[in-house]
């Protein structure tokens, strides 16, 4: 489902990502760890077809990123680490002009919305509030829903469990579960290493740039905890 | 610390005109070195003709009426720099995304507060010398001021811009007070700023044509001496006479002190009250529509949601409204004026000149030029969807020519009817309007695209002071006067229908260049956005 071979990356002399390749089949839920202005957000754009890059490919569900932008953008989804959204519209107005951009019909919508909200415990009061006025754990959850409405094949979460509340932190997982059984696929970055042990098939683990560990989840921790190995190579490569 | 909140406060005015091409800040001047230049052309340009009349003002006037001077162009003065700052008091004040951070520091509010209010006074200052430093040079070349008059003279952008920062700091307490109380705060700002703004200028219009009369007379009127106090004490000062000085300190320091004082002891009250907090959601519908009037509705909604991009980028429209009401009302004055303008121009129909009026004051509407920046950090969202940068440029392009051309339709239709000009001519206006504000849409849009704002603190930097918005305003003005200046050339030999034609044809050629240069380079320029 994504493929991604050699990107590069720089921010004037600064190399945020560095000669990076993984890949991410259908069914998987990918882990994507590292600590504070590793690349992981970079990288994360760059698949999202939000930031271009210097070298290398990404390719999702075999096409390029920089060749067919707009079919790429069609089959994904990004959620970014601080989902600022439109607050000049309320909740139900963005989901409608998400819907609308990707051609969801009224009455899928209506049914995804319904789905997803009630799961999130968003009530259609709340739907009809300004943006504006919505917490940050709101914000996160409508743009869940949002990711979720186009029924994507890839979804790109960036830190996507910071500011949910436990339970809905716990729907979140079920559905991305979920998703990935069904064929879909996701990486997401995360700080919280006992959630990516759980919950992920494979990690990918990047340092100033660099990716130092990729794999499943056993290949990568063996018998250690996830943050043992994790907190391992932050001392060794030091 | 206030040192520290000063160069802050600068540092972010400055940074405006410093960006890179992501719209971030960058270490090159390339921006602010731009602004300068462009800031003074403005100023010799405009200075010019306001020294001119500057000089015709002083001319009328006797040595007894000598204080009407200062008491008119301190009027003037005011009325353009209260555009400056009225509708960005609240906003700056109040709306700043680090309000929260600073009020969380060991700062007294009063502080934070003294620090946004002289970033409006800097905005104001800047706009009122526009004025006031050509019409001092007239008055010391012209006038035979005394030492001290002329010292007074100089100084007197001080208590002016106290006077109008403390009209605009009011507003915004106004402002800030009912919209606590009110659902829509955002329509109490509009329809608050709107109606002072109208009211001002209502005051300014009959003012000026009182004083006008009064440059005839050998007196000045008590009604005048009192009525306006604050400007008679300016025009006072400016004779050297100390009570003139001490009025017009005094009123604009006790005037700034209560507005300061008001804004200072609310503050921490007002700009902590969250937005919408308490509002309570209705049930909306989910309803499909196509991607196209879903990007057009978006625009929509991000402008009509700020009463401060509504107000920056779309007072044109309000003056346009005004001259058509203004070509109804006196339109035998109208048809007298081309009678007068035929003996000299025979070809004149007043066809041409009336659509160059109309695009002068279409010259104010600049929706395009700050709609990239609205953007801010939300950029991510377009560049995330599956949408070609054109369909989102064509959708910006849209709202500009949907919130323009009904009142610019009213009002070259109201000037095709009044003219009684041959229907080629009086067709040609109209739509030589319409061009022009395309022109206006695509030019407002480019130079955003170049030097886009994405990170600012308060709308106020994306809408007023960012310097696509300078340029689009202050280009598409050179070029109306260039308009002007081209038809008084070709009117000899050449019908206003036909110069309309051959406008319209240069504009769309232009507009057509600029959508093609969008589709490529602007493009590209979107897609570096994030």
């Amino acid at each position: 489902m994504l493929e991604i071979y050699n990107l590069t990356k720089s921010f004037g002399e600064k190399r945020a990502v560095d000669d990076v390749s993984f890949t991410v089949n259908a069914g998987e839920l990918c882990a994507f760890i590292g600590h504070n202005g590793a690349g992981k957000t970079t990288t994360i754009k760059c698949i999202a077809g939000i930031l271009g890059f210097d070298q290398g490919t990404i390719r999702v569900n075999g096409l390029s990123v920089e060749d067919f932008p707009l079919e790429v953008k069609r089959t994904i989804a990004y959620i970014p680490d601080n989902p600022d959204l439109y607050d000049f519209m309320t909740g139900m107005r963005f989901l409608n002009f998400i819907a609308d951009v990707f051609g969801v019909e009224e009455s899928v919508r209506k049914e995804r919305i319904d789905k997803y909200a009630s799961a999130l415990e968003l009530t259609e009061e709340e739907l009809g509030t300004p943006i504006s006025a919505y917490s940050h754990g709101m914000k996160q959850k409508l743009a869940v829903i949002s990711a979720f409405l186009h029924d994507p094949k890839f979804i790109l979460l960036d830190e996507p469990f910071v500011g949910l509340d436990p339970k809905a932190s716990h729907t979140l997982k079920d559905l991305m579960r979920d998703f990935c059984r069904a064929g879909g696929a996701i990486l997401f970055s995360t700080h919280i290493l006992e959630v990516a042990e759980k919950l992920c098939d494979k990690v990918a683990i990047i340092k100033e740039g660099r990716l130092v560990r990729f794999g499943s989840m056993d290949e990568v921790k063996g018998d250690s905890s996830l943050e043992d190995i994790f907190l391992d190579l932050e001392e060794r490569n030091d | 610390m206030i040192k520290a909140l000063f160069r802050k406060q600068f540092s972010e005015l400055i940074s405006q005109f410093s960006r890179g091409k992501r719209g971030k800040k960058s270490g090159k001047n390339t921006g602010l070195i731009i602004f300068l230049a462009v800031y003074a052309l403005v100023y010799v340009s405009v200075g010019f003709s306001f020294y001119a009349v500057s000089k015709a003002i002083l001319e009328a006037l006797t040595p007894t009426t000598m204080p009407l001077f200062y008491l008119m162009l301190g009027l003037i003065s005011a009325a353009i720099g209260l555009l400056g700052s009225v509708f960005n008091a609240y906003s700056t004040i109040f709306e700043a995304k680090d309000n929260e951070m600073l009020l969380s520091l060991p700062i007294p509010p009063r502080r934070i507060v003294f620090v946004r209010v002289t970033s409006l006074a800097a905005m104001t200052v800047m706009y009122e010398g526009i004025i006031l430093l050509p019409a001092f040079i007239a008055f010391v070349k012209n006038a035979s001021p005394t030492l001290a008059g002329a010292v007074n003279a100089f100084f007197l952008f001080i208590p002016l811009c106290l006077f109008v920062v403390s009209i605009s700091l009011g507003l915004a307490f106004v402002v800030a007070a009912v919209a606590r109380h009110v659902k829509n705060k955002k329509a109490v700002t509009l329809i608050a700023s709107l109606v002072l703004v109208l009211f001002f200028y209502f005051l300014y219009f009959r003012a000026q044509s009182l004083v006008s009369r009064l440059t005839e007379m050998a007196e000045i009127p008590a009604g005048i001496r009192y009525g306006l106090f604050f400007f008679y004490a300016l025009g006072l000062a400016s004779t050297g006479k100390v009570s003139g000085v001490l009025i017009a300190y005094g009123t604009a320091l006790a005037a700034f002190v209560i507005a300061y004082l008001l804004l200072s002891v609310n503050f921490l009250k007002f700009s902590t009250t969250k937005k919408n907090a308490a509002m309570k959601g209705k049930k909306e519908k989910v309803k499909a529509g196509s991607p196209r009037r879903a990007l057009f509705l978006r625009e929509w909604n991000l402008y009509s949601s700020s009463p401060n991009y509504v107000l920056n980028s779309s007072f044109g429209v309000v003056f346009i409204l005004g001259i058509g009401i203004f070509a109804i009302i006196k339109a035998s004055l109208i048809r007298d004026a081309i009678l007068q303008l035929q003996a000299f121009l025979p070809n004149a129909s007043g066809c041409a000149i009336a659509a160059v009026l109309v695009m002068i004051t279409d010259c104010m509407n600049d929706i395009t030029a700050p709609s990239i920046s609205m953007e801010g950090k939300r950029i991510y969202l377009l560049r995330a969807l599956p949408v070609a940068p054109m369909n989102i440029f064509l959708s910006k392009i849209a709202l500009h020519l949907v919130v323009v051309l009904p009142a610019l339709l009213f009002t070259t239709v109201a000037f095709s009817v009044i003219l009684g000009a041959d229907i080629f001519g009086a067709i040609m206006i109209p739509i030589a309007c319409i061009a022009f504000t395309l022109f206006n849409a695509c030019f407002g849009l480019c130079l955003n695209l170049i030097r886009p704002i994405l990170d600012w603190k308060d709308e106020t930097m994306a809408v007023k002071t960012g310097l696509s918005v300078f340029l689009s305003i202050f280009g598409t003005i050179m070029m109306t006067l260039a308009i002007g200046g081209l038809y008084i050339l070709l009117a000899f030999v050449m019908p206003d229908g036909l110069f309309l034609l051959l406008l319209t044809l240069m504009l769309l050629g232009a507009s057509w260049g600029m959508l093609y240069w969008l589709s490529t380079v602007g493009k590209r320029k979107f897609e570096a956005l994030s």
